[in-house]
């Protein structure tokens, strides 16, 4: 009965939603904006679901992107938008701890509670570069800085 | 093997990168196999002769891109008017706050002027390439020197580094040089050393005389050393197989020996030997003859086989008389008496019909891919590579050009005239685009562009000095484009100038292809179509020259046997008509109709032998241990997987088992005894 318990738990945790905090900071508006939310990992798929201030949710597949919110469901292609699946795949790549999906994208510097990610020449006009901050083994913050001054910042809440 | 304007365009294509390209696939989609992609490609990439094959990240070529943004891709507007700056801002402005998904604004570009949906041809899987359904694919390039033994390290070490994974497939053209050459070599080293036991023991056991066979082992090693020597001399690069085939023809040097020795000219030293001679003449001039085809295998097997024949010649008739040499009684069948006998008409009509018919039925065979080891493996490999990568079924096209900009313009109406081509220098802007280009710039007045965002921009909400720097002189107005050839090369395209023209490639769809060689400036890559064209050259001059030994042969023939001319003559069209029978069901490449030759050139000899008035049983026994003895040397070489090397084999299998027919079964025209014998 114990056995099954763990199993449960450890199934559960695997799946375990990590809930953040979402600040986009727009340089050509100057305004910031914040939204709250938990993502977790569906097999290989990413799933965002944005809860304050309205319930919306992202879900990255491995060939498109679809947004559902106020019911209405889109879908974008990589093919049509390849710059959509980018964060996709670095925040799989994040969650996963496994850089090799973003080696094409970035150059990986690992320091011991931080690893930096500098940008390739593929992507220089979007992203300059991402910051990922560690306490301990999990992951406290992930700061974006974008080609265009932008920033996006991703805080763990537990 | 190619001449003039071909090879120089042969060693051209040879320069550029598909042929240099390397390529690794692992099986599977799943994370664990592109993790298992990327360790394998650290390792590598830190060999120092493998570069990973990254275009898309090639720095140069990125900022080149953005640099002429404006000009390398389509525009969303053409003329001022259709652009409504504050529409669109407020439009961006409302996408920014409400969106769900993150709105990226490009700071060079805010209204979105630039078309940016580029339909992506590669295909991608977590941001890596893949190949079809397989797995993850590495697309690297070898840049090792073209020698072969730095192609045989750089196989190795890749080898060395692959074979620690499981299911990854791995393909190079540089494979094939490397596993032919192996797999060539170890066939050649096989066949030697079986030719030379065959040999050793037929002769041993024909001749039970260990002495005379000792002197025998020495001459013909020194006459193969000889031919070697001298052809090394003037062919740098001598064929293995030229050295094959020359191991085979001292099976043909032996026939002198054979007579000879069979006469008693060693033990009773009865002066020179006519029929040898006249023999030996007629096989040298014929090779001389071949000897002229421009076609380098030819000729350095003619040179090799005139220069060992020439050896062996001299040790048999003028040194072995001198070498103590008793006779001892070979090995014969006494009273050999044939099942039937034919009639020499009755083979000369045969073999007369078989060739004029063969006119018509006969196939041949001018590619010259078919001479070599057919590396199923590899074949297959390469099959699969391909057809996951679309490029199953494009052929190769260089493009000339007299500038880069010519070239870049050349290459560009190539990509029109196919779609679906992969030419690789269409990508780049030509100095004609720039200035149709720059003339849609200055109608699209980017200064009021400029003004109307200023005005509008904080109106619809937008911070003050954002879009300052938007539009700016340097984004609407890059450098007119002068390329240098480093610059082309620093964005990893393939270029190589020659002479005055500049020459890149392209892969072009084969329904196209006839289109696009008729252009002025495109010439066919192929090496397949290259050699061809030289083959087909070659072909001519072997008719010619086979043509003229033929008639050489069958002028001597008459001059020596005269009466018996006929019964000569069917030693010549007989096996010519079985090679021919052959090639209604096998298709004949230039070694088949090579060897074709020089079995009519040897079948001379048995022509001329048996032309002799007192045809004893010693000059049959000679002929017979002759032809046996070509058949085991030239024989064995259907044992080879390389193409060359066996039709050689079975042309020779052919005449010589035709010829021995003859002897056996034709009838003679004078009634001799086979049992008188001469002591």
């Amino acid at each position: 009965m114990r056995f099954i318990i763990l199993l449960i738990f450890l199934y559960l945790s695997m799946f375990a939603d990590m809930n953040f905090k979402e600040t986009r900071y727009m340089a050509a508006l100057d305004f910031e904006k914040s939204k709250y939310g938990n993502l977790h990992m569906d097999n290989e798929n990413l799933i965002i679901n944005y809860t304050k201030p309205i319930q919306e949710t992202i879900s990255y597949y491995n060939d498109k992107i679809t947004v559902l919110a106020k019911d209405k469901l889109d879908e974008y292609s990589f093919q049509e938008h390849p710059n959509a699946q980018y964060l996709g795949l670095i925040l799989k790549a994040i969650l996963n701890n496994n850089y090799a999906t973003v080696d094409e994208l970035f150059e990986i510097k690992k320091e011991k509670q931080e690893i930096q990610l500098k940008a390739k020449p593929i992507i220089y006009s979007y992203i300059e570069s991402i910051n990922i901050i560690k306490h301990k083994k999990s992951i406290k913050n992930i700061i974006i800085y974008m080609t265009n001054k932008d920033k996006i910042t991703i805080e763990t809440i537990n | 093997m190619l001449t003039g304007e071909d090879k120089k365009f042969y060693n051209i294509s040879e320069k550029f990168s598909y042929v240099k390209t390397f390529l690794v696939a692992v099986e599977g989609l799943e994370t664990k196999d592109l993790k298992k992609l990327k360790k394998i490609k650290d390792e590598l990439s830190a060999n120092s002769e493998i570069e990973v094959n990254n275009q898309l990240n090639n720095k140069k070529y990125q900022e080149f891109k953005e640099q002429y943004k404006l000009y390398l891709n389509d525009l969303n507007y053409e003329t001022n008017n259709q652009i409504d700056v504050k529409e669109q801002l407020s439009t961006i402005h409302k996408e920014m706050i409400s969106s769900t998904f993150y709105y990226n604004i490009n700071l060079n570009d805010p209204l979105n002027i630039i078309n940016t949906d580029i339909k992506s041809q590669i295909k991608l899987k977590n941001g890596n390439l893949i190949l079809g359904d397989f797995g993850y694919l590495s697309v690297f390039s070898i840049t090792s020197k073209t020698d072969e033994k730095s192609r045989i390290k750089i196989y190795n070490e890749i080898e060395e580094i692959l074979k620690k994974y499981e299911k990854v497939k791995a393909f190079s053209t540089i494979f094939f040089y490397v596993e032919n050459s192996r797999k060539i070599q170890s066939d050649v080293r096989l066949i030697i050393m079986s030719s030379m036991l065959i040999l050793g023991i037929l002769y041993l056991l024909i001749l039970r005389n260990l002495y005379l066979f000792f002197n025998i082992a020495i001459t013909l090693v020194t006459s193969v050393i000889f031919g070697q020597i001298v052809v090394t001399h003037f062919f740098p690069q001598t064929s293995i197989i030229a050295l094959v085939f020359s191991t085979a023809i001292t099976s043909v040097s032996i026939d002198y020996m054979f007579h000879h020795y069979l006469h008693n000219y060693y033990n009773k030293r009865l002066g020179f030997n006519k029929s040898v001679f006249y023999g030996f003449v007629t096989t040298i001039t014929a090779f001389l003859l071949i000897s002229l085809i421009n076609f380098p295998l030819i000729e350095q097997i003619s040179i090799f086989t005139i220069i060992s024949l020439c050896v062996a010649y001299v040790h048999f008739s003028f040194i072995y008389p001198y070498l103590g040499i008793k006779h001892k009684e070979p090995y014969s069948k006494e009273n050999y008496k044939s099942p039937f006998i034919v009639k020499g008409h009755k083979i000369i009509v045969f073999s007369v019909i078989i060739i004029i018919v063969s006119l018509f039925y006969v196939n041949f065979d001018f590619n010259i891919k078919n001479l070599d080891y057919q590396n199923k493996h590899l074949l297959t490999l390469q099959k699969f590579f391909k057809s996951n990568l679309n490029q199953n079924k494009k052929i190769a096209v260089l493009i000339t050009g007299t500038t880069i900009d010519t070239l870049i313009t050349n290459s560009k109406i190539v990509k029109k005239l196919d779609e679906k081509a992969t030419v690789p220098l269409a990508s780049l802007l030509s100095q004609k685009e720039y200035i149709k280009r720059l003339q849609v710039i200055q109608q699209l007045n980017f200064a009021k562009v400029k003004t109307d965002i200023k005005d509008s921009s904080t109106l619809v909400g937008f911070k003050d000095t954002y879009f300052k720097n938007s539009y700016n002189d340097t984004f609407l107005y890059p450098p007119y484009p002068q390329y240098t050839q480093d610059m082309i090369k620093g964005y990893g395209f393939d270029l190589v100038l020659d002479n005055k023209n500049f020459i890149t490639y392209a892969m072009v769809t084969p329904d196209k292809l006839q289109e696009i060689l008729n252009l002025s400036f495109t010439k066919s890559a192929q090496s397949k179509v290259l050699f061809e064209n030289s083959l087909k050259k070659v072909y001519n001059e072997l008719l010619l020259f086979g043509g003229l030994t033929l008639l050489l042969i069958i002028s001597i023939l008459a001059i020596v046997t005269k009466r018996r001319f006929l019964q000569a003559f069917s030693y010549i069209l007989f096996p010519a008509s079985l090679v021919l029978l052959y090639g209604w069901f096998v298709p004949l490449n230039i070694m088949h109709i090579f060897m074709g030759f020089v079995i009519l050139a040897i079948g001379i000899d048995y022509g001329i032998y048996m032309n002799e008035p007192t045809l004893s049983h010693n000059t049959t026994l000679a002929i017979i241990y002759s032809l046996i003895s070509t058949f085991a040397g030239f024989g064995v070489l259907i044992i080879s997987d390389i193409n060359s090397l066996f039709s050689i084999g079975i042309t020779a299998v052919i005449g010589v088992a035709g010829i021995l027919f003859l002897l056996v079964f034709q009838k003679r025209i004078k009634k001799e005894h086979n049992k008188k014998r001469i002591n």
